[in-house]
């Protein structure tokens, strides 16, 4: 048996580590059961049509179907809602315009919205079709959908489609809306489609007969998809770009107040605040981590190429690399014990350790942008590789920590006690295969006893072979 | 936009401050209430300015919801916010002494005037520069958003443990746990696999469906929407009123300055240095409350030991350097006069290149050179140009795969560091036999 305070600290970690990854492995789960629920066929209120062109891909995610009258009405209901956030939005959307750096087109002050999608089809791209045009020329723009390089599922789609009559009644409003949702690849088989219309599906589908049938129901919600990222785009941009045009005069007040605040801080306390503390310990740590990693790199240099074939740049290179990186080491841990004074000043002397543990609150922290950056990858094996890299970045420190903490605990254990019988060589066996081989092998250890008892046969233990 | 549209906003801009007027001051304290999801109305910082108790129940619910919001980022275990009113003010009074306000009349017990809580919000809103924040805490995230960095990713989760402090386990049972982790792992990285497969299919085949074209798919919130409208109405409200708050924090920008105007009158107002009436007591806030010490000191302990360690390493590496250096100019210059391979200048190159190396490692550790903020995974088949605010995952995979190699060799040097002590030992063992594993390379 482990000593009590040795198996607490063990198990303090060892559950921390578990927690995490239970976390981790929760957290996928989640996602891909969200994934899965997307990939399954949607339900239809409708038998689908036979569709003739129907790919080999076993998913079919999007079928052709009528909306039901419900549904129609849902559609109004929330054209309506959109409509009024659209005017809300459209009074900032004349400042903004200026913004929309791929457009170009003067459309009308309720277009003016959806100028800036950046979705203008580039006459280089032979997929889109589309130009934005005013919703007077919807039925045109419509009809242009139908342009011979997409694929001849979309007129079969459009002719199979009853919706015309029904949609007429109740779109009874017009509905400028945003910048139609392009209709999903029903069949799987469309690569690409139109990014986009300048009009409102809603409009054609109501009032011209080859319309997107199945899109139908999809544009309600990809108004909606539409107006957010409208949305988003606008303001945040007008918001990113007040905070780069930084107001002196504002900045100098505030700079200013600061100041006269801190002048009547009456109490008492080091300098350095509990928060920054936090903040410049995880900053070491960070530094530690890349020192470590560039200390590595440098010894790494030549592999275990002798010493005579490195040329003299390169052996001099090393050597103020290395001085460079012990002056930077001793920096930090001049700071690291200013930063532990300045906290025993604030936490007083160290209390026993008599309350449970408490769970820390993250102080501060930097809130991320609104608008964040795009991370692109090109296939699916880009994309496992980076998610596997990062697990396994952080699995590799996980596993080295707790190395440190076991070497900690373990190792002085080793060296205490005095070998005595069969249990203690034991716990020597376990700390070996644990620490050396990272409990994956494992050592025999014979005790002189057994030695004299079995002469002939040493009975081998089993080996664990190395996991692949 | 050109520098002449540039010039005309700043232009625009002074012009817009220059009208502030009297009615700029109310105007912009409830753009800022606005801004900042509803909070007290412009009479009640006029209230607060002449110190009179009826904005201070206000004050200190928008002081505890802005505090417990911007706490409640990162952390691992979200708490239940205390409801009471007491408790919501032990918790500002504590946020704000970790974060070191030091005003004896804020912590004063039981009644804190209004005007001294007026006074700690403004200092929040340059302390945190909050209107800013508040608005990217509550973005409406709409992609598939990852983080580049790997630092929060299988963060240590503090679980509370139920055996108690004095029961002590067997060694057994740490190497099953341990071995449970070893799963753990595993089944952890075969879920993501499959997760990738997942999102990269979804992204497949809603492709063409995003009107933005540098996106160009959807991504699974977004096909959600799609595939249960009835979200979408949930959505819209959320939209609606981060619309409301963006706009509200527009219209703040433009009249900020008269808001901190009237701050510094409020300053001058406030009775400063006013020594204690004796009534009130500065009760300060227990730190040790919300946070147990063993986490910050823990923490301090760790780093401190990883750079010794290090410390040490470096002297060892630079001890040998030195030492191999020092042989090759004694070999050389034995042989000839003088050094003919290396140059002083050359040296005082070598010495700037690296200097500069290292002052790039040392702003890495501020400034990664990525943000660790959330980043929209696109899907894009053609080789395109990296526009700015674009990654592309080869980049990142690059520094990963340096990451995990130092990472490798650090582990793998412990381990020897154990053998080595470990068979120091098993040299001390007498009459037993020790058979080591065979070791496989992998």
């Amino acid at each position: 048996m482990l000593p009590a305070s040795c198996s607490h600290r063990l198990l303090t970690e060892l559950q921390g580590a578990l927690g995490a990854c239970q976390r981790k492995e929760k957290e996928l789960e989640q996602s891909i059961a969200r994934c899965r629920v997307l990939l399954q066929p949607w339900e239809v209120p409708h038998p689908p049509s036979p569709e003739p062109a129907r790919s080999p891909e076993t998913e079919p995610a999007f079928t052709a179907h009528e909306p039901a009258p419900k549904d129609v009405k849902e559609l109004e209901l929330l054209t309506q809602a959109l409509e009024k956030a659209l005017r809300v939005r459209k009074g900032i959307s004349p400042a903004q315009s200026e913004q929309s750096a791929s457009s170009g087109k003067t459309a009308p002050p309720l277009v003016t919205a959806q100028t800036d999608l950046g979705a203008r089809p580039r006459t280089s791209n032979p997929k889109a079709c589309v130009p934005a045009k005013p919703p007077t020329t919807s039925q045109r723009a419509s009809s242009r959908l139908k342009k011979p390089a997409r694929a001849s599922c979309h007129r079969e789609k459009a002719s199979r489609n009853a919706l015309t009559h029904s949609k007429q009644s109740d779109n009874s409003a017009p509905i400028k809306g945003p910048d139609q949702l392009c209709p999903l690849p029903s069949q799987g088989q469309v690569p690409g489609l139109p990014t986009s219309t300048s009009v409102s599906v809603l409009r054609e589908a109501g009032a011209t007969g080859p319309s997107h049938g199945p899109e139908e129901e999809k544009t309600q919600t990809g108004l909606t998809s539409e107006t957010f990222t409208l949305k988003e785009k606008g303001l945040w941009a007008q918001v990113q770009h007040s905070q780069s045009s930084a107001d002196t005069d504002v900045a100098a007040a505030k700079a200013r107040f600061l100041e006269r605040m801190k002048v009547t801080f009456d109490l008492p306390g080091p300098a350095v605040s509990l928060a920054e503390i936090q903040e410049e310990v995880n900053r070491l740590d960070q530094a530690c981590h890349l020192l470590t990693q560039h200390l590595e790199e440098t010894l790494d240099m030549n592999g275990e190429a002798a010493t005579a074939s490195l040329s003299w740049e390169q052996e001099y290179h090393r050597l103020v690399t290395l001085e460079g990186l012990q002056t930077a080491v001793e920096q930090h841990l001049l700071r690291l014990q200013e930063l532990q004074e300045a906290e025993e000043q604030w936490l007083g002397p160290r209390p026993v350790e008599s309350s449970p543990w408490g769970s820390a609150l993250c102080l501060g922290g930097e809130g991320s942008s609104g608008s964040t950056g795009h991370l692109v990858y090109s296939s699916v094996q880009e994309l496992q590789t980076v998610m596997a890299l990062k697990l396994q970045v952080a699995m590799l420190k996980q596993q080295i920590h707790l190395e440190k903490v076991l070497m900690e605990e373990l190792l002085p254990l080793v060296k205490s006690e005095s070998p005595a019988g069969p249990a203690q060589l034991a716990l020597y066996r376990a700390i070996h295969s644990q620490l050396c081989e990272a409990g994956e092998c494992f050592s025999i250890l014979q005790p002189p006893s057994v030695q004299e008892a079995c002469s002939q046969q040493l009975r081998p233990l089993a080996v664990l072979s190395r996991s692949p | 936009m050109g520098r002449q549209d540039r010039r005309q906003d700043r232009r625009q801009d002074r012009r817009q401050r220059e009208e502030l007027g009297p009615r700029a001051l109310p105007k912009a304290i409830s753009a800022l209430s606005r801004a900042l999801g509803g909070g007290p109305s412009p009479e009640t910082f006029r209230q607060a300015k002449f110190d009179l108790p009826e904005a201070v129940s206000e004050l200190w619910s928008l002081l505890f919801s802005l505090l417990w919001l911007i706490h409640q980022e990162g952390v691992v275990t979200p708490r239940e916010p205390p409801d009471a009113l007491e408790g919501q003010i032990r918790f500002v009074k504590w946020a704000l002494r970790c974060h070191g306000y030091g005003r004896r009349h804020f912590y004063q017990f039981p009644e804190v005037g209004s005007c001294e809580l007026l006074l700690a919000f403004s200092w929040l809103l340059v302390y945190f520069n909050l209107p800013e924040r508040f608005l990217c805490l509550n973005c409406v995230h709409q992609g598939d958003n990852v983080r580049i960095c790997s630092c929060k990713e299988l963060a240590r989760y503090p679980v509370p443990l139920t055996l108690g402090p004095k029961r002590s386990v067997d060694i057994h049972y740490i190497q099953w746990l341990l071995g449970r982790l070893r799963f753990q792992w595993r089944s952890l990285y075969a879920s993501q696999q499959e997760q990738c497969t997942l999102l990269n299919k979804i992204h497949l085949y809603t492709r063409g469906c995003h009107p933005e074209r540098s996106i160009g798919h959807l991504s699974v919130p977004e096909t959600e929407l799609l595939r249960f409208p009835e979200s979408s109405k949930q959505l819209l409200q959320q939209l609606e009123s981060e619309n409301s708050c963006l706009e509200a924090f527009l219209e703040w920008k433009h009249m900020e300055l008269a808001y901190w105007q009237w701050m510094d009158t409020v300053l001058d107002a406030s009775p400063v240095g006013v020594p204690n009436t004796g009534k009130q007591d500065v009760f300060l806030p227990e730190i040790l409350e919300y946070r147990s010490p063993k986490y910050i000191t823990g923490e301090m302990d760790r780093v401190r030991k990883n750079l010794e360690a290090l410390r040490q390493r470096l002297q060892e590496a630079v001890n040998q350097q030195r030492a191999a250096w020092h042989a090759k100019v004694s070999s050389c210059s034995q042989r000839l006069t003088r050094l003919p391979e290396l140059s002083s200048a050359m040296m005082k190159e070598i010495q700037e290149t690296v200097g500069c190396e290292l002052v790039a490692l040392e702003q890495d550790c501020g400034v990664k050179s990525w943000s660790h903020g959330l980043q929209r995974l696109v899907f894009r088949e053609a080789e395109e140009s990296g526009s700015s605010g674009t990654y592309p995952v080869t980049k990142v995979i690059q520094v990963l795969r340096r990451e995990e190699a130092s990472l490798k060799k650090t582990f793998r040097r412990l381990q020897e560091e154990c053998k080595q002590e470990l068979a120091i030992l098993a040299h001390g063992l007498e009459g037993v036999i020790w058979i080591l594993p065979p070791y496989l390379r992998r």
